[in-house]
């Protein structure tokens, strides 16, 4: 049987990519999200953008239920970027607006991390980085665009790891059916397809 | 630094001028862009370099093709007018787009671009040419000559939120002689935006110019050498790594 997935289409850039790249690992993208069979589909939501923004959009079109109802169903969610920040309850950059909840943690402006040691330092994070494979105990360069980054309260949860200025941060985790990665996969050239293609 | 191959695009087709003049066809553009993501490089800039000066629409359709394949950072540019062709090209899977004429004709347009899309998908194209000691920007692939002064408008385009500037040295575009050092040295000082520069790499030496001048550019955007197999993208990566440039790491 085909592999499904539905992905959530709330104006970010990056919906046709991260459907382009599912698309090219074999996926039935699928069009409908009340459609959607729990435990079959694989829910994505992909995301550049704001995290106020984003959760302003399924809030009013209705998405958000549908995602927490996925989720309690027995359904499988991968958030990449954004999405992955939006599964927190809160987020430094939309103070006072609730995300999806399903994580606990913060997610926090890079600007706080002591910056000293960074070379050409820059505000966003913005180009491929080495990231730790945690399970694999090996590591490969991936695409990364961001400001803000997550951190989950149970650290067992973390499944990738990057380096900013002095310090290890987390971009990838996993917690029971909940997927998330920081960087782009789906920009991530082979590597990225491959870790897609694995989950 | 990031490894860019830059493809400049008339007719699907893949171009190469020299100093951003007279079209030279290479090969299908898909082709070429599927092969150098093979080769492992780090990003594909992709240019309709007289769209603009024709009045042609941005490259949507073939774009869109591409992208169904490639799965790595592109930009594009040539011919992006208006909010709607931004829009349109970052849904259909470009993570950059790439602005000259229009910024330059109207500035506000960064700032309108940037509060829409966010710095990280704006950067500003930039052709240069050295006029009466000064260092003037060009647009519609060199041909016409704004007199707008490179040191007015890099700040000028920081200032309006754009993510990245992209800069073109016209005199050693297509030539293969090397870096425009001068010209690195210059802007350097002007701005705190990644750099990715483009014209006049030819050999690996030529990189060993940025080391020794202690000059840090984020990307570098490549053309006829790697169109005409002068060098592989593996070879630039490893001799960047040798001398002491930060490269992606395979």
């Amino acid at each position: 049987m085909r592999k499904k997935a539905y992905i959530v289409d709330y104006n970010s850039s990056n919906v046709k990519s991260v459907n382009k790249a599912f698309v090219k690992l074999g996926y039935q993208i699928e069009d409908d999200i009340y459609a959607i069979k729990d435990t079959e589909t694989l829910l994505i939501i992909p995301g550049v953008g704001h995290f106020g923004a984003a959760m302003k959009h399924l809030i009013t079109k209705d998405i958000l239920k549908r995602i927490k109802m996925h989720h309690s169903n027995g359904g499988r969610i991968l958030g990449i970027c954004l999405g992955m920040q939006l599964m927190f309850g809160s987020s430094d950059e939309a103070p006072g607006i609730s995300g999806i909840g399903l994580i606990k943690g913060k997610v926090n402006n890079l600007k706080h991390i002591n910056k000293k040691n960074i070379n050409n330092y820059t505000k966003m994070h913005l180009g491929w980085s080495n990231t730790e494979f945690l399970s694999q105990k090996y590591s490969h360069d991936m695409y990364y665009v961001h400001q803000y980054f997550c951190e989950p309260e149970d650290s067992s949860i973390v499944t990738h790891t990057f380096s900013w200025g002095d310090e290890t941060l987390c971009s990838g985790l996993q917690n029971n059916r909940i997927i998330g990665f920081q960087f782009h996969p789906e920009k991530s050239g082979k590597a990225g397809l491959d870790l897609l293609d694995s989950i | 630094m990031r490894i860019i191959a830059r493809l400049d695009v008339k007719n699907g087709n893949l171009v190469k001028t020299i100093n951003l003049e007279g079209l030279r066809k290479i090969g299908l553009c898909k082709e070429y862009a599927l092969k150098y993501m093979n080769e492992n490089v780090d990003e594909i800039f992709l240019s309709d370099p007289v769209a603009s000066l024709y009045d042609r629409e941005p490259l949507f359709d073939l774009l869109d093709s591409i992208t169904d394949d490639l799965f790595i950072p592109i930009t594009i540019s040539g011919g992006i007018r208006n909010i709607n062709n931004i829009r349109r090209l970052l849904l259909i899977g470009a993570d950059k787009v790439a602005i000259n004429t229009a910024a330059i004709s109207n500035p506000e347009f960064i700032n309108e671009a940037v509060s829409l899309c966010g710095s990280q998908s704006v950067a500003i194209s930039i052709q240069v040419k050295k006029i009466d000691q000064k260092w003037k920007c060009f647009i519609n692939n060199g041909r016409d000559n704004t007199n707008v002064c490179l040191e007015d408008w890099l700040p000028e385009v920081e200032r309006r939120g754009a993510g990245e500037i992209i800069i073109t040295s016209i005199s050693k575009e297509g030539t293969f002689k090397g870096l425009d050092i001068e010209l690195l040295r210059f802007i350097s000082s002007l701005t705190n935006l990644p750099i990715t520069y483009s014209g006049g790499f030819g050999k690996l030496f030529d990189l060993n110019d940025l080391v020794k001048e202690n000059l840090f550019i984020s990307g570098l955007a490549i053309a006829g050498t790697l169109h005409y197999e002068k060098l592989t993208i593996k070879e630039i990566r490893n001799h960047s790594q040798r001398i002491g440039i930060d490269v992606r790491k395979l």
